[in-house]
């Protein structure tokens, strides 16, 4: 009995952690096509609406559900918008990875502080980088999202199997 | 004739907001009952300007005239100011620092200057700023009460232009006539470009102006004045800082329908030639208090 409930343990673990890993993949796709999204509404809200940036990351954090967003917008409260940002992208994972992080850094640097030019150019520049690691991690979550699925399983049998 | 006093007043809390937080902090040690500037020069000591003179401010808030004891601005002070000045979004203010001010809630009014960029002759944007200047903002009821009974008999509102120089409350007084004139029970319209005598924040004013007073900002004087003579039906229309041709010739067409104008304009402390000339210029019929 001991072996048994052991073995269904392992197995289970092993599952959740192939699952896991194939939901990370699935997951930093959709947050990189959100902030994606968020940033044509940042563009068109400089662009257009004038607003504010702390207004616009509340409105796009409610809209887009990007906690990151929400985040930044109550850090400005206390710091400028670069260590807002800065501080927010840290603090969320949104199952990023780092190199997607810096790329949303490029956006902090001077977010707010030029005029409206600058700023437009400055966010497609970061919108062009993350499309392209959009892709790419729509392209992995293809190759290896099953496989991760499938693996996790199998090593868990594989375990099971060499203890027996 | 009457001479416009520098008055006492309290500053706000908003603009305090505004300050970089390190210069806040050194200002909230000193009396600040009588400020009315603070000014931030980059690699300058930084000045405070009094009703009743000019001082540096060290970096334990004392006021002294000592440059050597003052508290030096830094390029990070300029910076922190932009940022808390514009919300960290200058792209939403370039009208305003191409105009070379920004006005903030409560009406107080900071002064941009630094490395402009024109395009075709005009400002485009500022690349970098080297200096700015907090003004204070004041509402000192009753200031204009010495003059009301020159302005109207209760009836009839006089056509009337105040001359005074920079600083010695030309838009308070304003603000008070618009009052008092609101509280007689007359139709108001205020046409406020820069957005300091109503200073709207999202539609409402932090100043007591009665409950009959319109206000327009935001746009020019010239353009609002004729808006607002034909959108209100105002008696009065009041607007400030008058100067260029075409807002002369807005209070042309303003007087031609009868309706009534006070404004006001810098200048020096003699009233002529200057205030014939503003008044042959304003079509001929008017006042002006010096």
């Amino acid at each position: 009995m001991l072996k048994l409930t052991g073995s269904v343990m392992i197995v289970s673990a092993a599952f959740f952690c192939g699952f896991y890993k194939a939901y990370s993949l699935k997951q930093r796709s959709e947050s990189l096509s959100r902030t994606i999204t968020a940033l044509a509404v940042l563009e068109s809200e400089i662009s257009y609406g004038k607003r504010d940036i702390k207004s616009i990351f509340k409105t796009i954090g409610e809209t887009q559900k990007l906690p990151l967003f929400a985040d930044a917008a109550e850090e400005m409260s206390v710091h400028n918008s670069k260590t807002a940002l800065c501080r927010s992208i840290d603090k969320q994972s949104m199952f990023l990875l780092g190199t997607d992080k810096s790329i949303l850094k490029l956006l902090a640097e001077n977010l707010g502080m030029t005029d409206t030019k600058s700023q437009l150019c400055a966010i497609a520049h970061v919108r062009r980088l993350l499309e392209e690691a959009q892709f790419s991690a729509v392209n992995e979550y293809k190759k290896n999202g099953r496989f991760y699925r499938s693996a996790g399983i199998l090593c868990g049998l594989l375990v099971v199997i060499l203890l027996y | 004739m009457f001479t416009l006093a520098k008055e006492d007043f309290n500053p706000g809390q908003e603009l305090y907001s505004a300050l970089p937080e390190r210069i806040a902090a050194c200002l909230s040690g000193t009396d600040t009952d009588r400020l009315m500037e603070v000014r931030l020069r980059c690699g300058s000591p930084l000045t405070v300007i009094r009703t009743d003179d000019s001082f540096f401010l060290s970096p334990n808030g004392r006021l002294t005239h000592e440059r050597g004891e003052a508290l030096t601005v830094t390029a990070h002070d300029i910076r922190r100011g932009m940022e808390l000045i514009t919300r960290c979004s200058v792209y939403a203010y370039e009208n305003e620092i191409r105009s070379g001010y920004i006005t903030l809630a409560g009406g107080h009014r900071v002064g941009i200057c630094g490395d402009a960029v024109t395009q075709q002759g005009k400002i485009s944007h500022m690349r970098s700023v080297q200096a700015l200047n907090y003004r204070f903002a004041r509402e000192v009821i009753g200031s204009a009460d010495k003059i009301m009974n020159k302005i109207t008999d209760g009836i009839v509102i006089k056509n009337t232009v105040i001359i005074s120089p920079p600083m010695y409350g030309k838009t308070t007084m304003l603000r008070d006539i618009a009052r008092n004139l609101s509280l007689a029970g007359k139709r108001v319209s205020i046409v406020d470009e820069r957005c300091e005598i109503a200073a709207l924040s999202f539609g409402e004013s932090p100043f007591d102006l009665g409950a009959g007073c319109d206000i327009l900002s935001g746009v020019s004087k010239a353009d609002g004045m004729l808006l607002m003579l034909r959108s209100m039906s105002p008696d009065v229309i009041i607007t400030d800082e008058i100067g260029g041709d075409d807002d002369f010739a807005a209070i042309r067409e303003i007087k031609k329908r009868g309706v009534s104008i006070v404004t006001s304009l810098h200048g020096g402390n003699e009233i002529q030639p200057d205030g014939f000339d503003v008044i042959i210029r304003l079509g001929g019929v008017g006042q002006c208090l010096n």
